[in-house]
């Protein structure tokens, strides 16, 4: 009997263990700190010390002895503040575990995409009592200070770097094609006749995007921004989620086309977020869309010819809210005493933000940029006032390394773009409820939008409404 | 319980010494001090001290992790603030959760394939390898090669062995007779069988060496018999060596059973849960709840809920084969 007991023990164990393997990561921290969100006023001459990720990886030489240099300079002028860098970054997997171990910096780059997620959990730092009445930071790009902030108003971070979602296309295949790589498309018409003329003339894929890992939801929603809908109305405490859509249906329809009507979407249609972005440096992919800053990953990520990556702004439908933002936005340990973010903040304004307002700062940064191979000009939304950008631009102008000129119709359409934030409720939710659908109108010819649609509207509403 | 209890002669030895028997006299009861003394004596201490390394190890690493993982999925937690108890609230949310139901299937489907694509194939390899003389030692080591290849690195490779145009590995094959294009991984109905092929091909070695260990230590002398008896080579594989093989067969079906339910890197790395949620997993949803969700809570209930089905299906499976295992 007592073997048959083991035994049932040992099963159960075994079962158990599974629940372990998911937390076994973030279960053992430390207790939670008491909650230091709340505005409490901080005391700029104390002494304390932060913890700053990002620091350059040692391949990056010129980049981290910039950093280091900047680190001495910065402790140099504020003697009170003590840094300690490190090179963590942001992974959404690690995220959690840092968080309840304590172990997280006090400041650290979170992408567009999850900084509203982590405003609903909790996990980021209100500064509002502390921006707002900074002199640097209080006069940001208004537009993009909305995308830190939450339905009442309040800052959780602040925006170092922004571009906005664009269409992203290889001029060669361009070329190849007969199609004239200065005038990219800039309505879905004109990118669907583009797909079909690079698929037959080419040979390769006229158009797709990634569909996995909530990358096709995060498309889709774009898209439907172009075409006239948002995906969630909010009116006060309540919020409407909005997906069976005139404008979803037109985005839908649009891909459908692609697929089944232009032959133009080739035949892998489950592409993640990385796998992509292989094809389109590869030259396999004639157009797809993404975040603008898409350079860096093709062209020093995966040796794309800088002249092949080419530009265009998010193409347009009919009646358009807007175009969905990205970019890097540091945020700020919740943990972290008034004390430290207060010198966080002094940290972001010293060493991410002062290149775009002191020449000497901008030269210092676009040498080590130049040194380590790394991009400068960047097309970019500015994150400062039109005139502060120009003159940045002005005394970058002679380190400028990419084709500026091969974006024109992006750099142009800056001006007028409206920038729209991520959904604010569920956001990751919406994109994953999404995700099937657009595989869905890839891998079906006869989906129907409107079922799908509606299915998912329920689904995330309902995990709207369970909060 | 009591009805189908085994024999006697099953119980384990060191039970059989702690009850007295029908010669036996009850044993005199030690005084605690003499008792502590005795296991003093015996180099108890020198056996904690070394095992208490372990103890702590086991203990703060996967033990206490566990049971904070329990708690967890009672509690809503942002991870800053103190938890607060929640009930069943979280495994209420998971229950409502629509595609549940539809990574419970995924799930069951995966395993019942791997079961009829994956179990009887290391069976079969170890019979053929055992009859293999001269290159058994190179076979093993072949068969065994892809358990060696780290896992994502070998679901990545067969990604591209999936590769849906034309140009692919698989699908060139299939071109020289004419067949295919073939979308492996896009095509809702081939999705989860490709991931399964690809899972047996990169776990069935280990499994084979097993059986291959357990056919060596089987008597010649039972062939020899049934051989003068008259056995065909199929006779002699269902009267020999399935019987000599059933307990590490009830034992590798039982892990398989279990290891399937938790499939999680094959569908995550090759399809990402796509084409529409057709390769979710239960394990998979898990991770979306706790990873892209920030919902540790409805991750835990999740994983709770999942260990407590693979406990009752592996009591029920232990109860079912007990007879045989034993006979």
């Amino acid at each position: 009997m007592t073997q048959h007991r083991r035994r049932r023990a040992g099963g159960l164990f075994a079962g158990l263990a599974v629940a372990g393997i998911v937390v076994s990561g973030c279960a053992g921290g430390t207790a939670p700190a008491s909650p230091s969100t709340e505005a409490v006023a901080c005391d700029p001459d104390a002494d304390v010390t932060i913890t700053v990720g990002e620091r350059p990886t040692a391949d990056q030489a010129a980049n981290l002895e910039a950093w280091e240099n900047a680190v001495a300079a910065f402790e140099e002028a504020h003697p009170n503040i003590t840094i300690d860098d490190e090179e963590t970054k942001y992974d959404v997997a690690t995220f959690p575990a840092l968080l309840v171990g304590g172990t997280l910096p006090t400041t650290l780059q979170v992408p567009f995409t999850d900084i509203q997620s982590l405003i609903e959990r909790g996990q980021a730092a209100d500064i509002t009592a502390y921006v707002e009445d900074d002199e640097v930071l209080s006069q940001l790009n208004p537009q993009l200070a909305a995308v830190t902030q939450d339905a009442d108003g309040l800052t959780y971070g602040v925006v170092r770097a922004a571009y906005t979602m664009g269409l992203i296309y290889n001029r060669a295949l361009f070329e190849e094609a007969g199609l004239d790589p200065d005038a990219p498309p800039t309505t879905w018409d004109d990118v669907l006749d583009a797909a079909a003329t690079v698929s037959e003339e080419t040979g390769q894929t006229g158009f797709i995007i990634p569909t996995t890992a909530n990358t096709g939801g995060w498309l889709l929603t774009s898209m439907s921004y172009s075409n006239g809908d948002l995906v969630e109305e909010v009116d006060g405490d309540t919020t409407t989620v909005t997906l069976d859509t005139p404008g979803m249906e037109a985005s839908l329809q649009f891909l459908h086309d692609v697929r089944w009507e232009a032959d133009a979407a080739g035949a892998n249609y489950l592409y993640d977020n990385n796998a992509i972005r292989d094809d389109i440096a590869a030259g396999a992919i004639g157009q797809s869309l993404n975040g603008a800053n898409l350079y860096n990953s093709l062209v020093i990520g995966r040796g794309m010819p800088k002249e092949d990556f080419g530009l265009a702004p998010f193409p347009v439908g009919d009646d358009p809210v807007g175009v969905l933002g990205g970019g890097n936005i540091q945020w700020y340990n919740p943990k972290a005493t008034p004390d430290q973010i207060c010198a966080a903040l002094e940290w972001t304004k010293f060493y991410f933000l002062d290149r775009y307002v002191d020449e000497d700062a901008a030269t210092t940064w676009a040498e080590a940029q130049v040194a380590d191979d790394l991009p400068v000009g960047l097309p970019e939304v500015p994150v400062v006032s039109d005139e502060q950008y120009e003159a940045y631009l002005g005394w970058i102008e002679p380190y400028i390394n990419v084709p500026r000129e091969n974006y024109t119709a992006y750099l142009d359409s800056l001006a007028t773009a409206t920038i729209v934030p991520e959904p604010a409720k569920k956001a990751q939710e919406l994109y994953a409820a999404l995700d099937p659908i657009v595989q869905a109108v890839l891998t079906r010819e006869d989906a129907d939008f409107s079922e799908l649609l509606s299915s998912a509207e329920t689904q995330v509403q309902d995990l709207v409404d369970a909060e | 319980m009591t009805a189908t209890a085994p024999p006697v002669l099953d119980e384990p030895a060191v039970g059989a010494y702690d009850r007295p028997g029908p010669t036996q006299q009850p044993r005199p009861r030690r005084r605690p001090i003499a008792a502590f003394s005795a296991w003093v004596r015996a180099g108890g201490v020198a056996t904690l001290v070394m095992f208490l390394p372990l103890l702590l190890t086991f203990g703060y690493f996967a033990w206490w992790p566990i049971l904070k993982s329990l708690i967890l999925a009672f509690q809503s937690t942002d991870l800053i603030n103190e938890p607060t108890w929640v009930g069943l609230r979280n495994f209420e949310r998971v229950l409502a959760d629509p595609l549940l139901w539809t990574a419970a299937g995924n799930t069951v489907w995966f395993a019942v394939l791997a079961l009829l694509i994956g179990f009887p194939l290391p069976i079969l390899m170890a019979m053929v390898m055992a009859e293999l003389r001269r290159t058994r030692q190179i076979s093993s080591v072949l068969v065994y090669l892809p358990v060696i290849i780290p896992p994502v690195v070998s679901v990545l490779l067969w990604k591209q062995f999936y590769d849906p145009s034309a140009s692919g590995l698989f699908n060139t094959v299939l071109g020289w007779f004419g067949l295919g294009p073939v979308g492996w991984l896009q095509d809702p109905a081939l999705a989860m069988p490709s991931i399964v092929i690809q899972a047996t091909w990169a776990t069935a070695g280990t499994a084979t060496i097993i059986y291959l260990a357990a056919l060596m230590s089987i008597q010649a002398e039972l062939y020899d018999a049934a051989e003068v008896d008259g056995a065909s080579i199929l006779q002699r594989t269902w009267h020999v060596t399935l019987p000599q093989l059933r307990s590490v067969i009830l034992l590798m079906l039982l892990l398989q059973i279990i290891g399937t339910m938790q499939v999680f890197t094959d569908p995550f790395v090759m399809t990402g849960g796509g084409p529409e949620n057709r390769t979710v997993t239960l394990l998979m949803l898990v991770y979306n709840y706790a990873f892209l969700s920030g919902d540790f809570g409805k991750a835990t209930a999740l994983s709770l809920l999942l260990a407590l089905v693979l406990s009752v299906v592996s009591a029920i499976y232990l109860r079912l084969t007990r007879k045989w295992s034993e006979s």
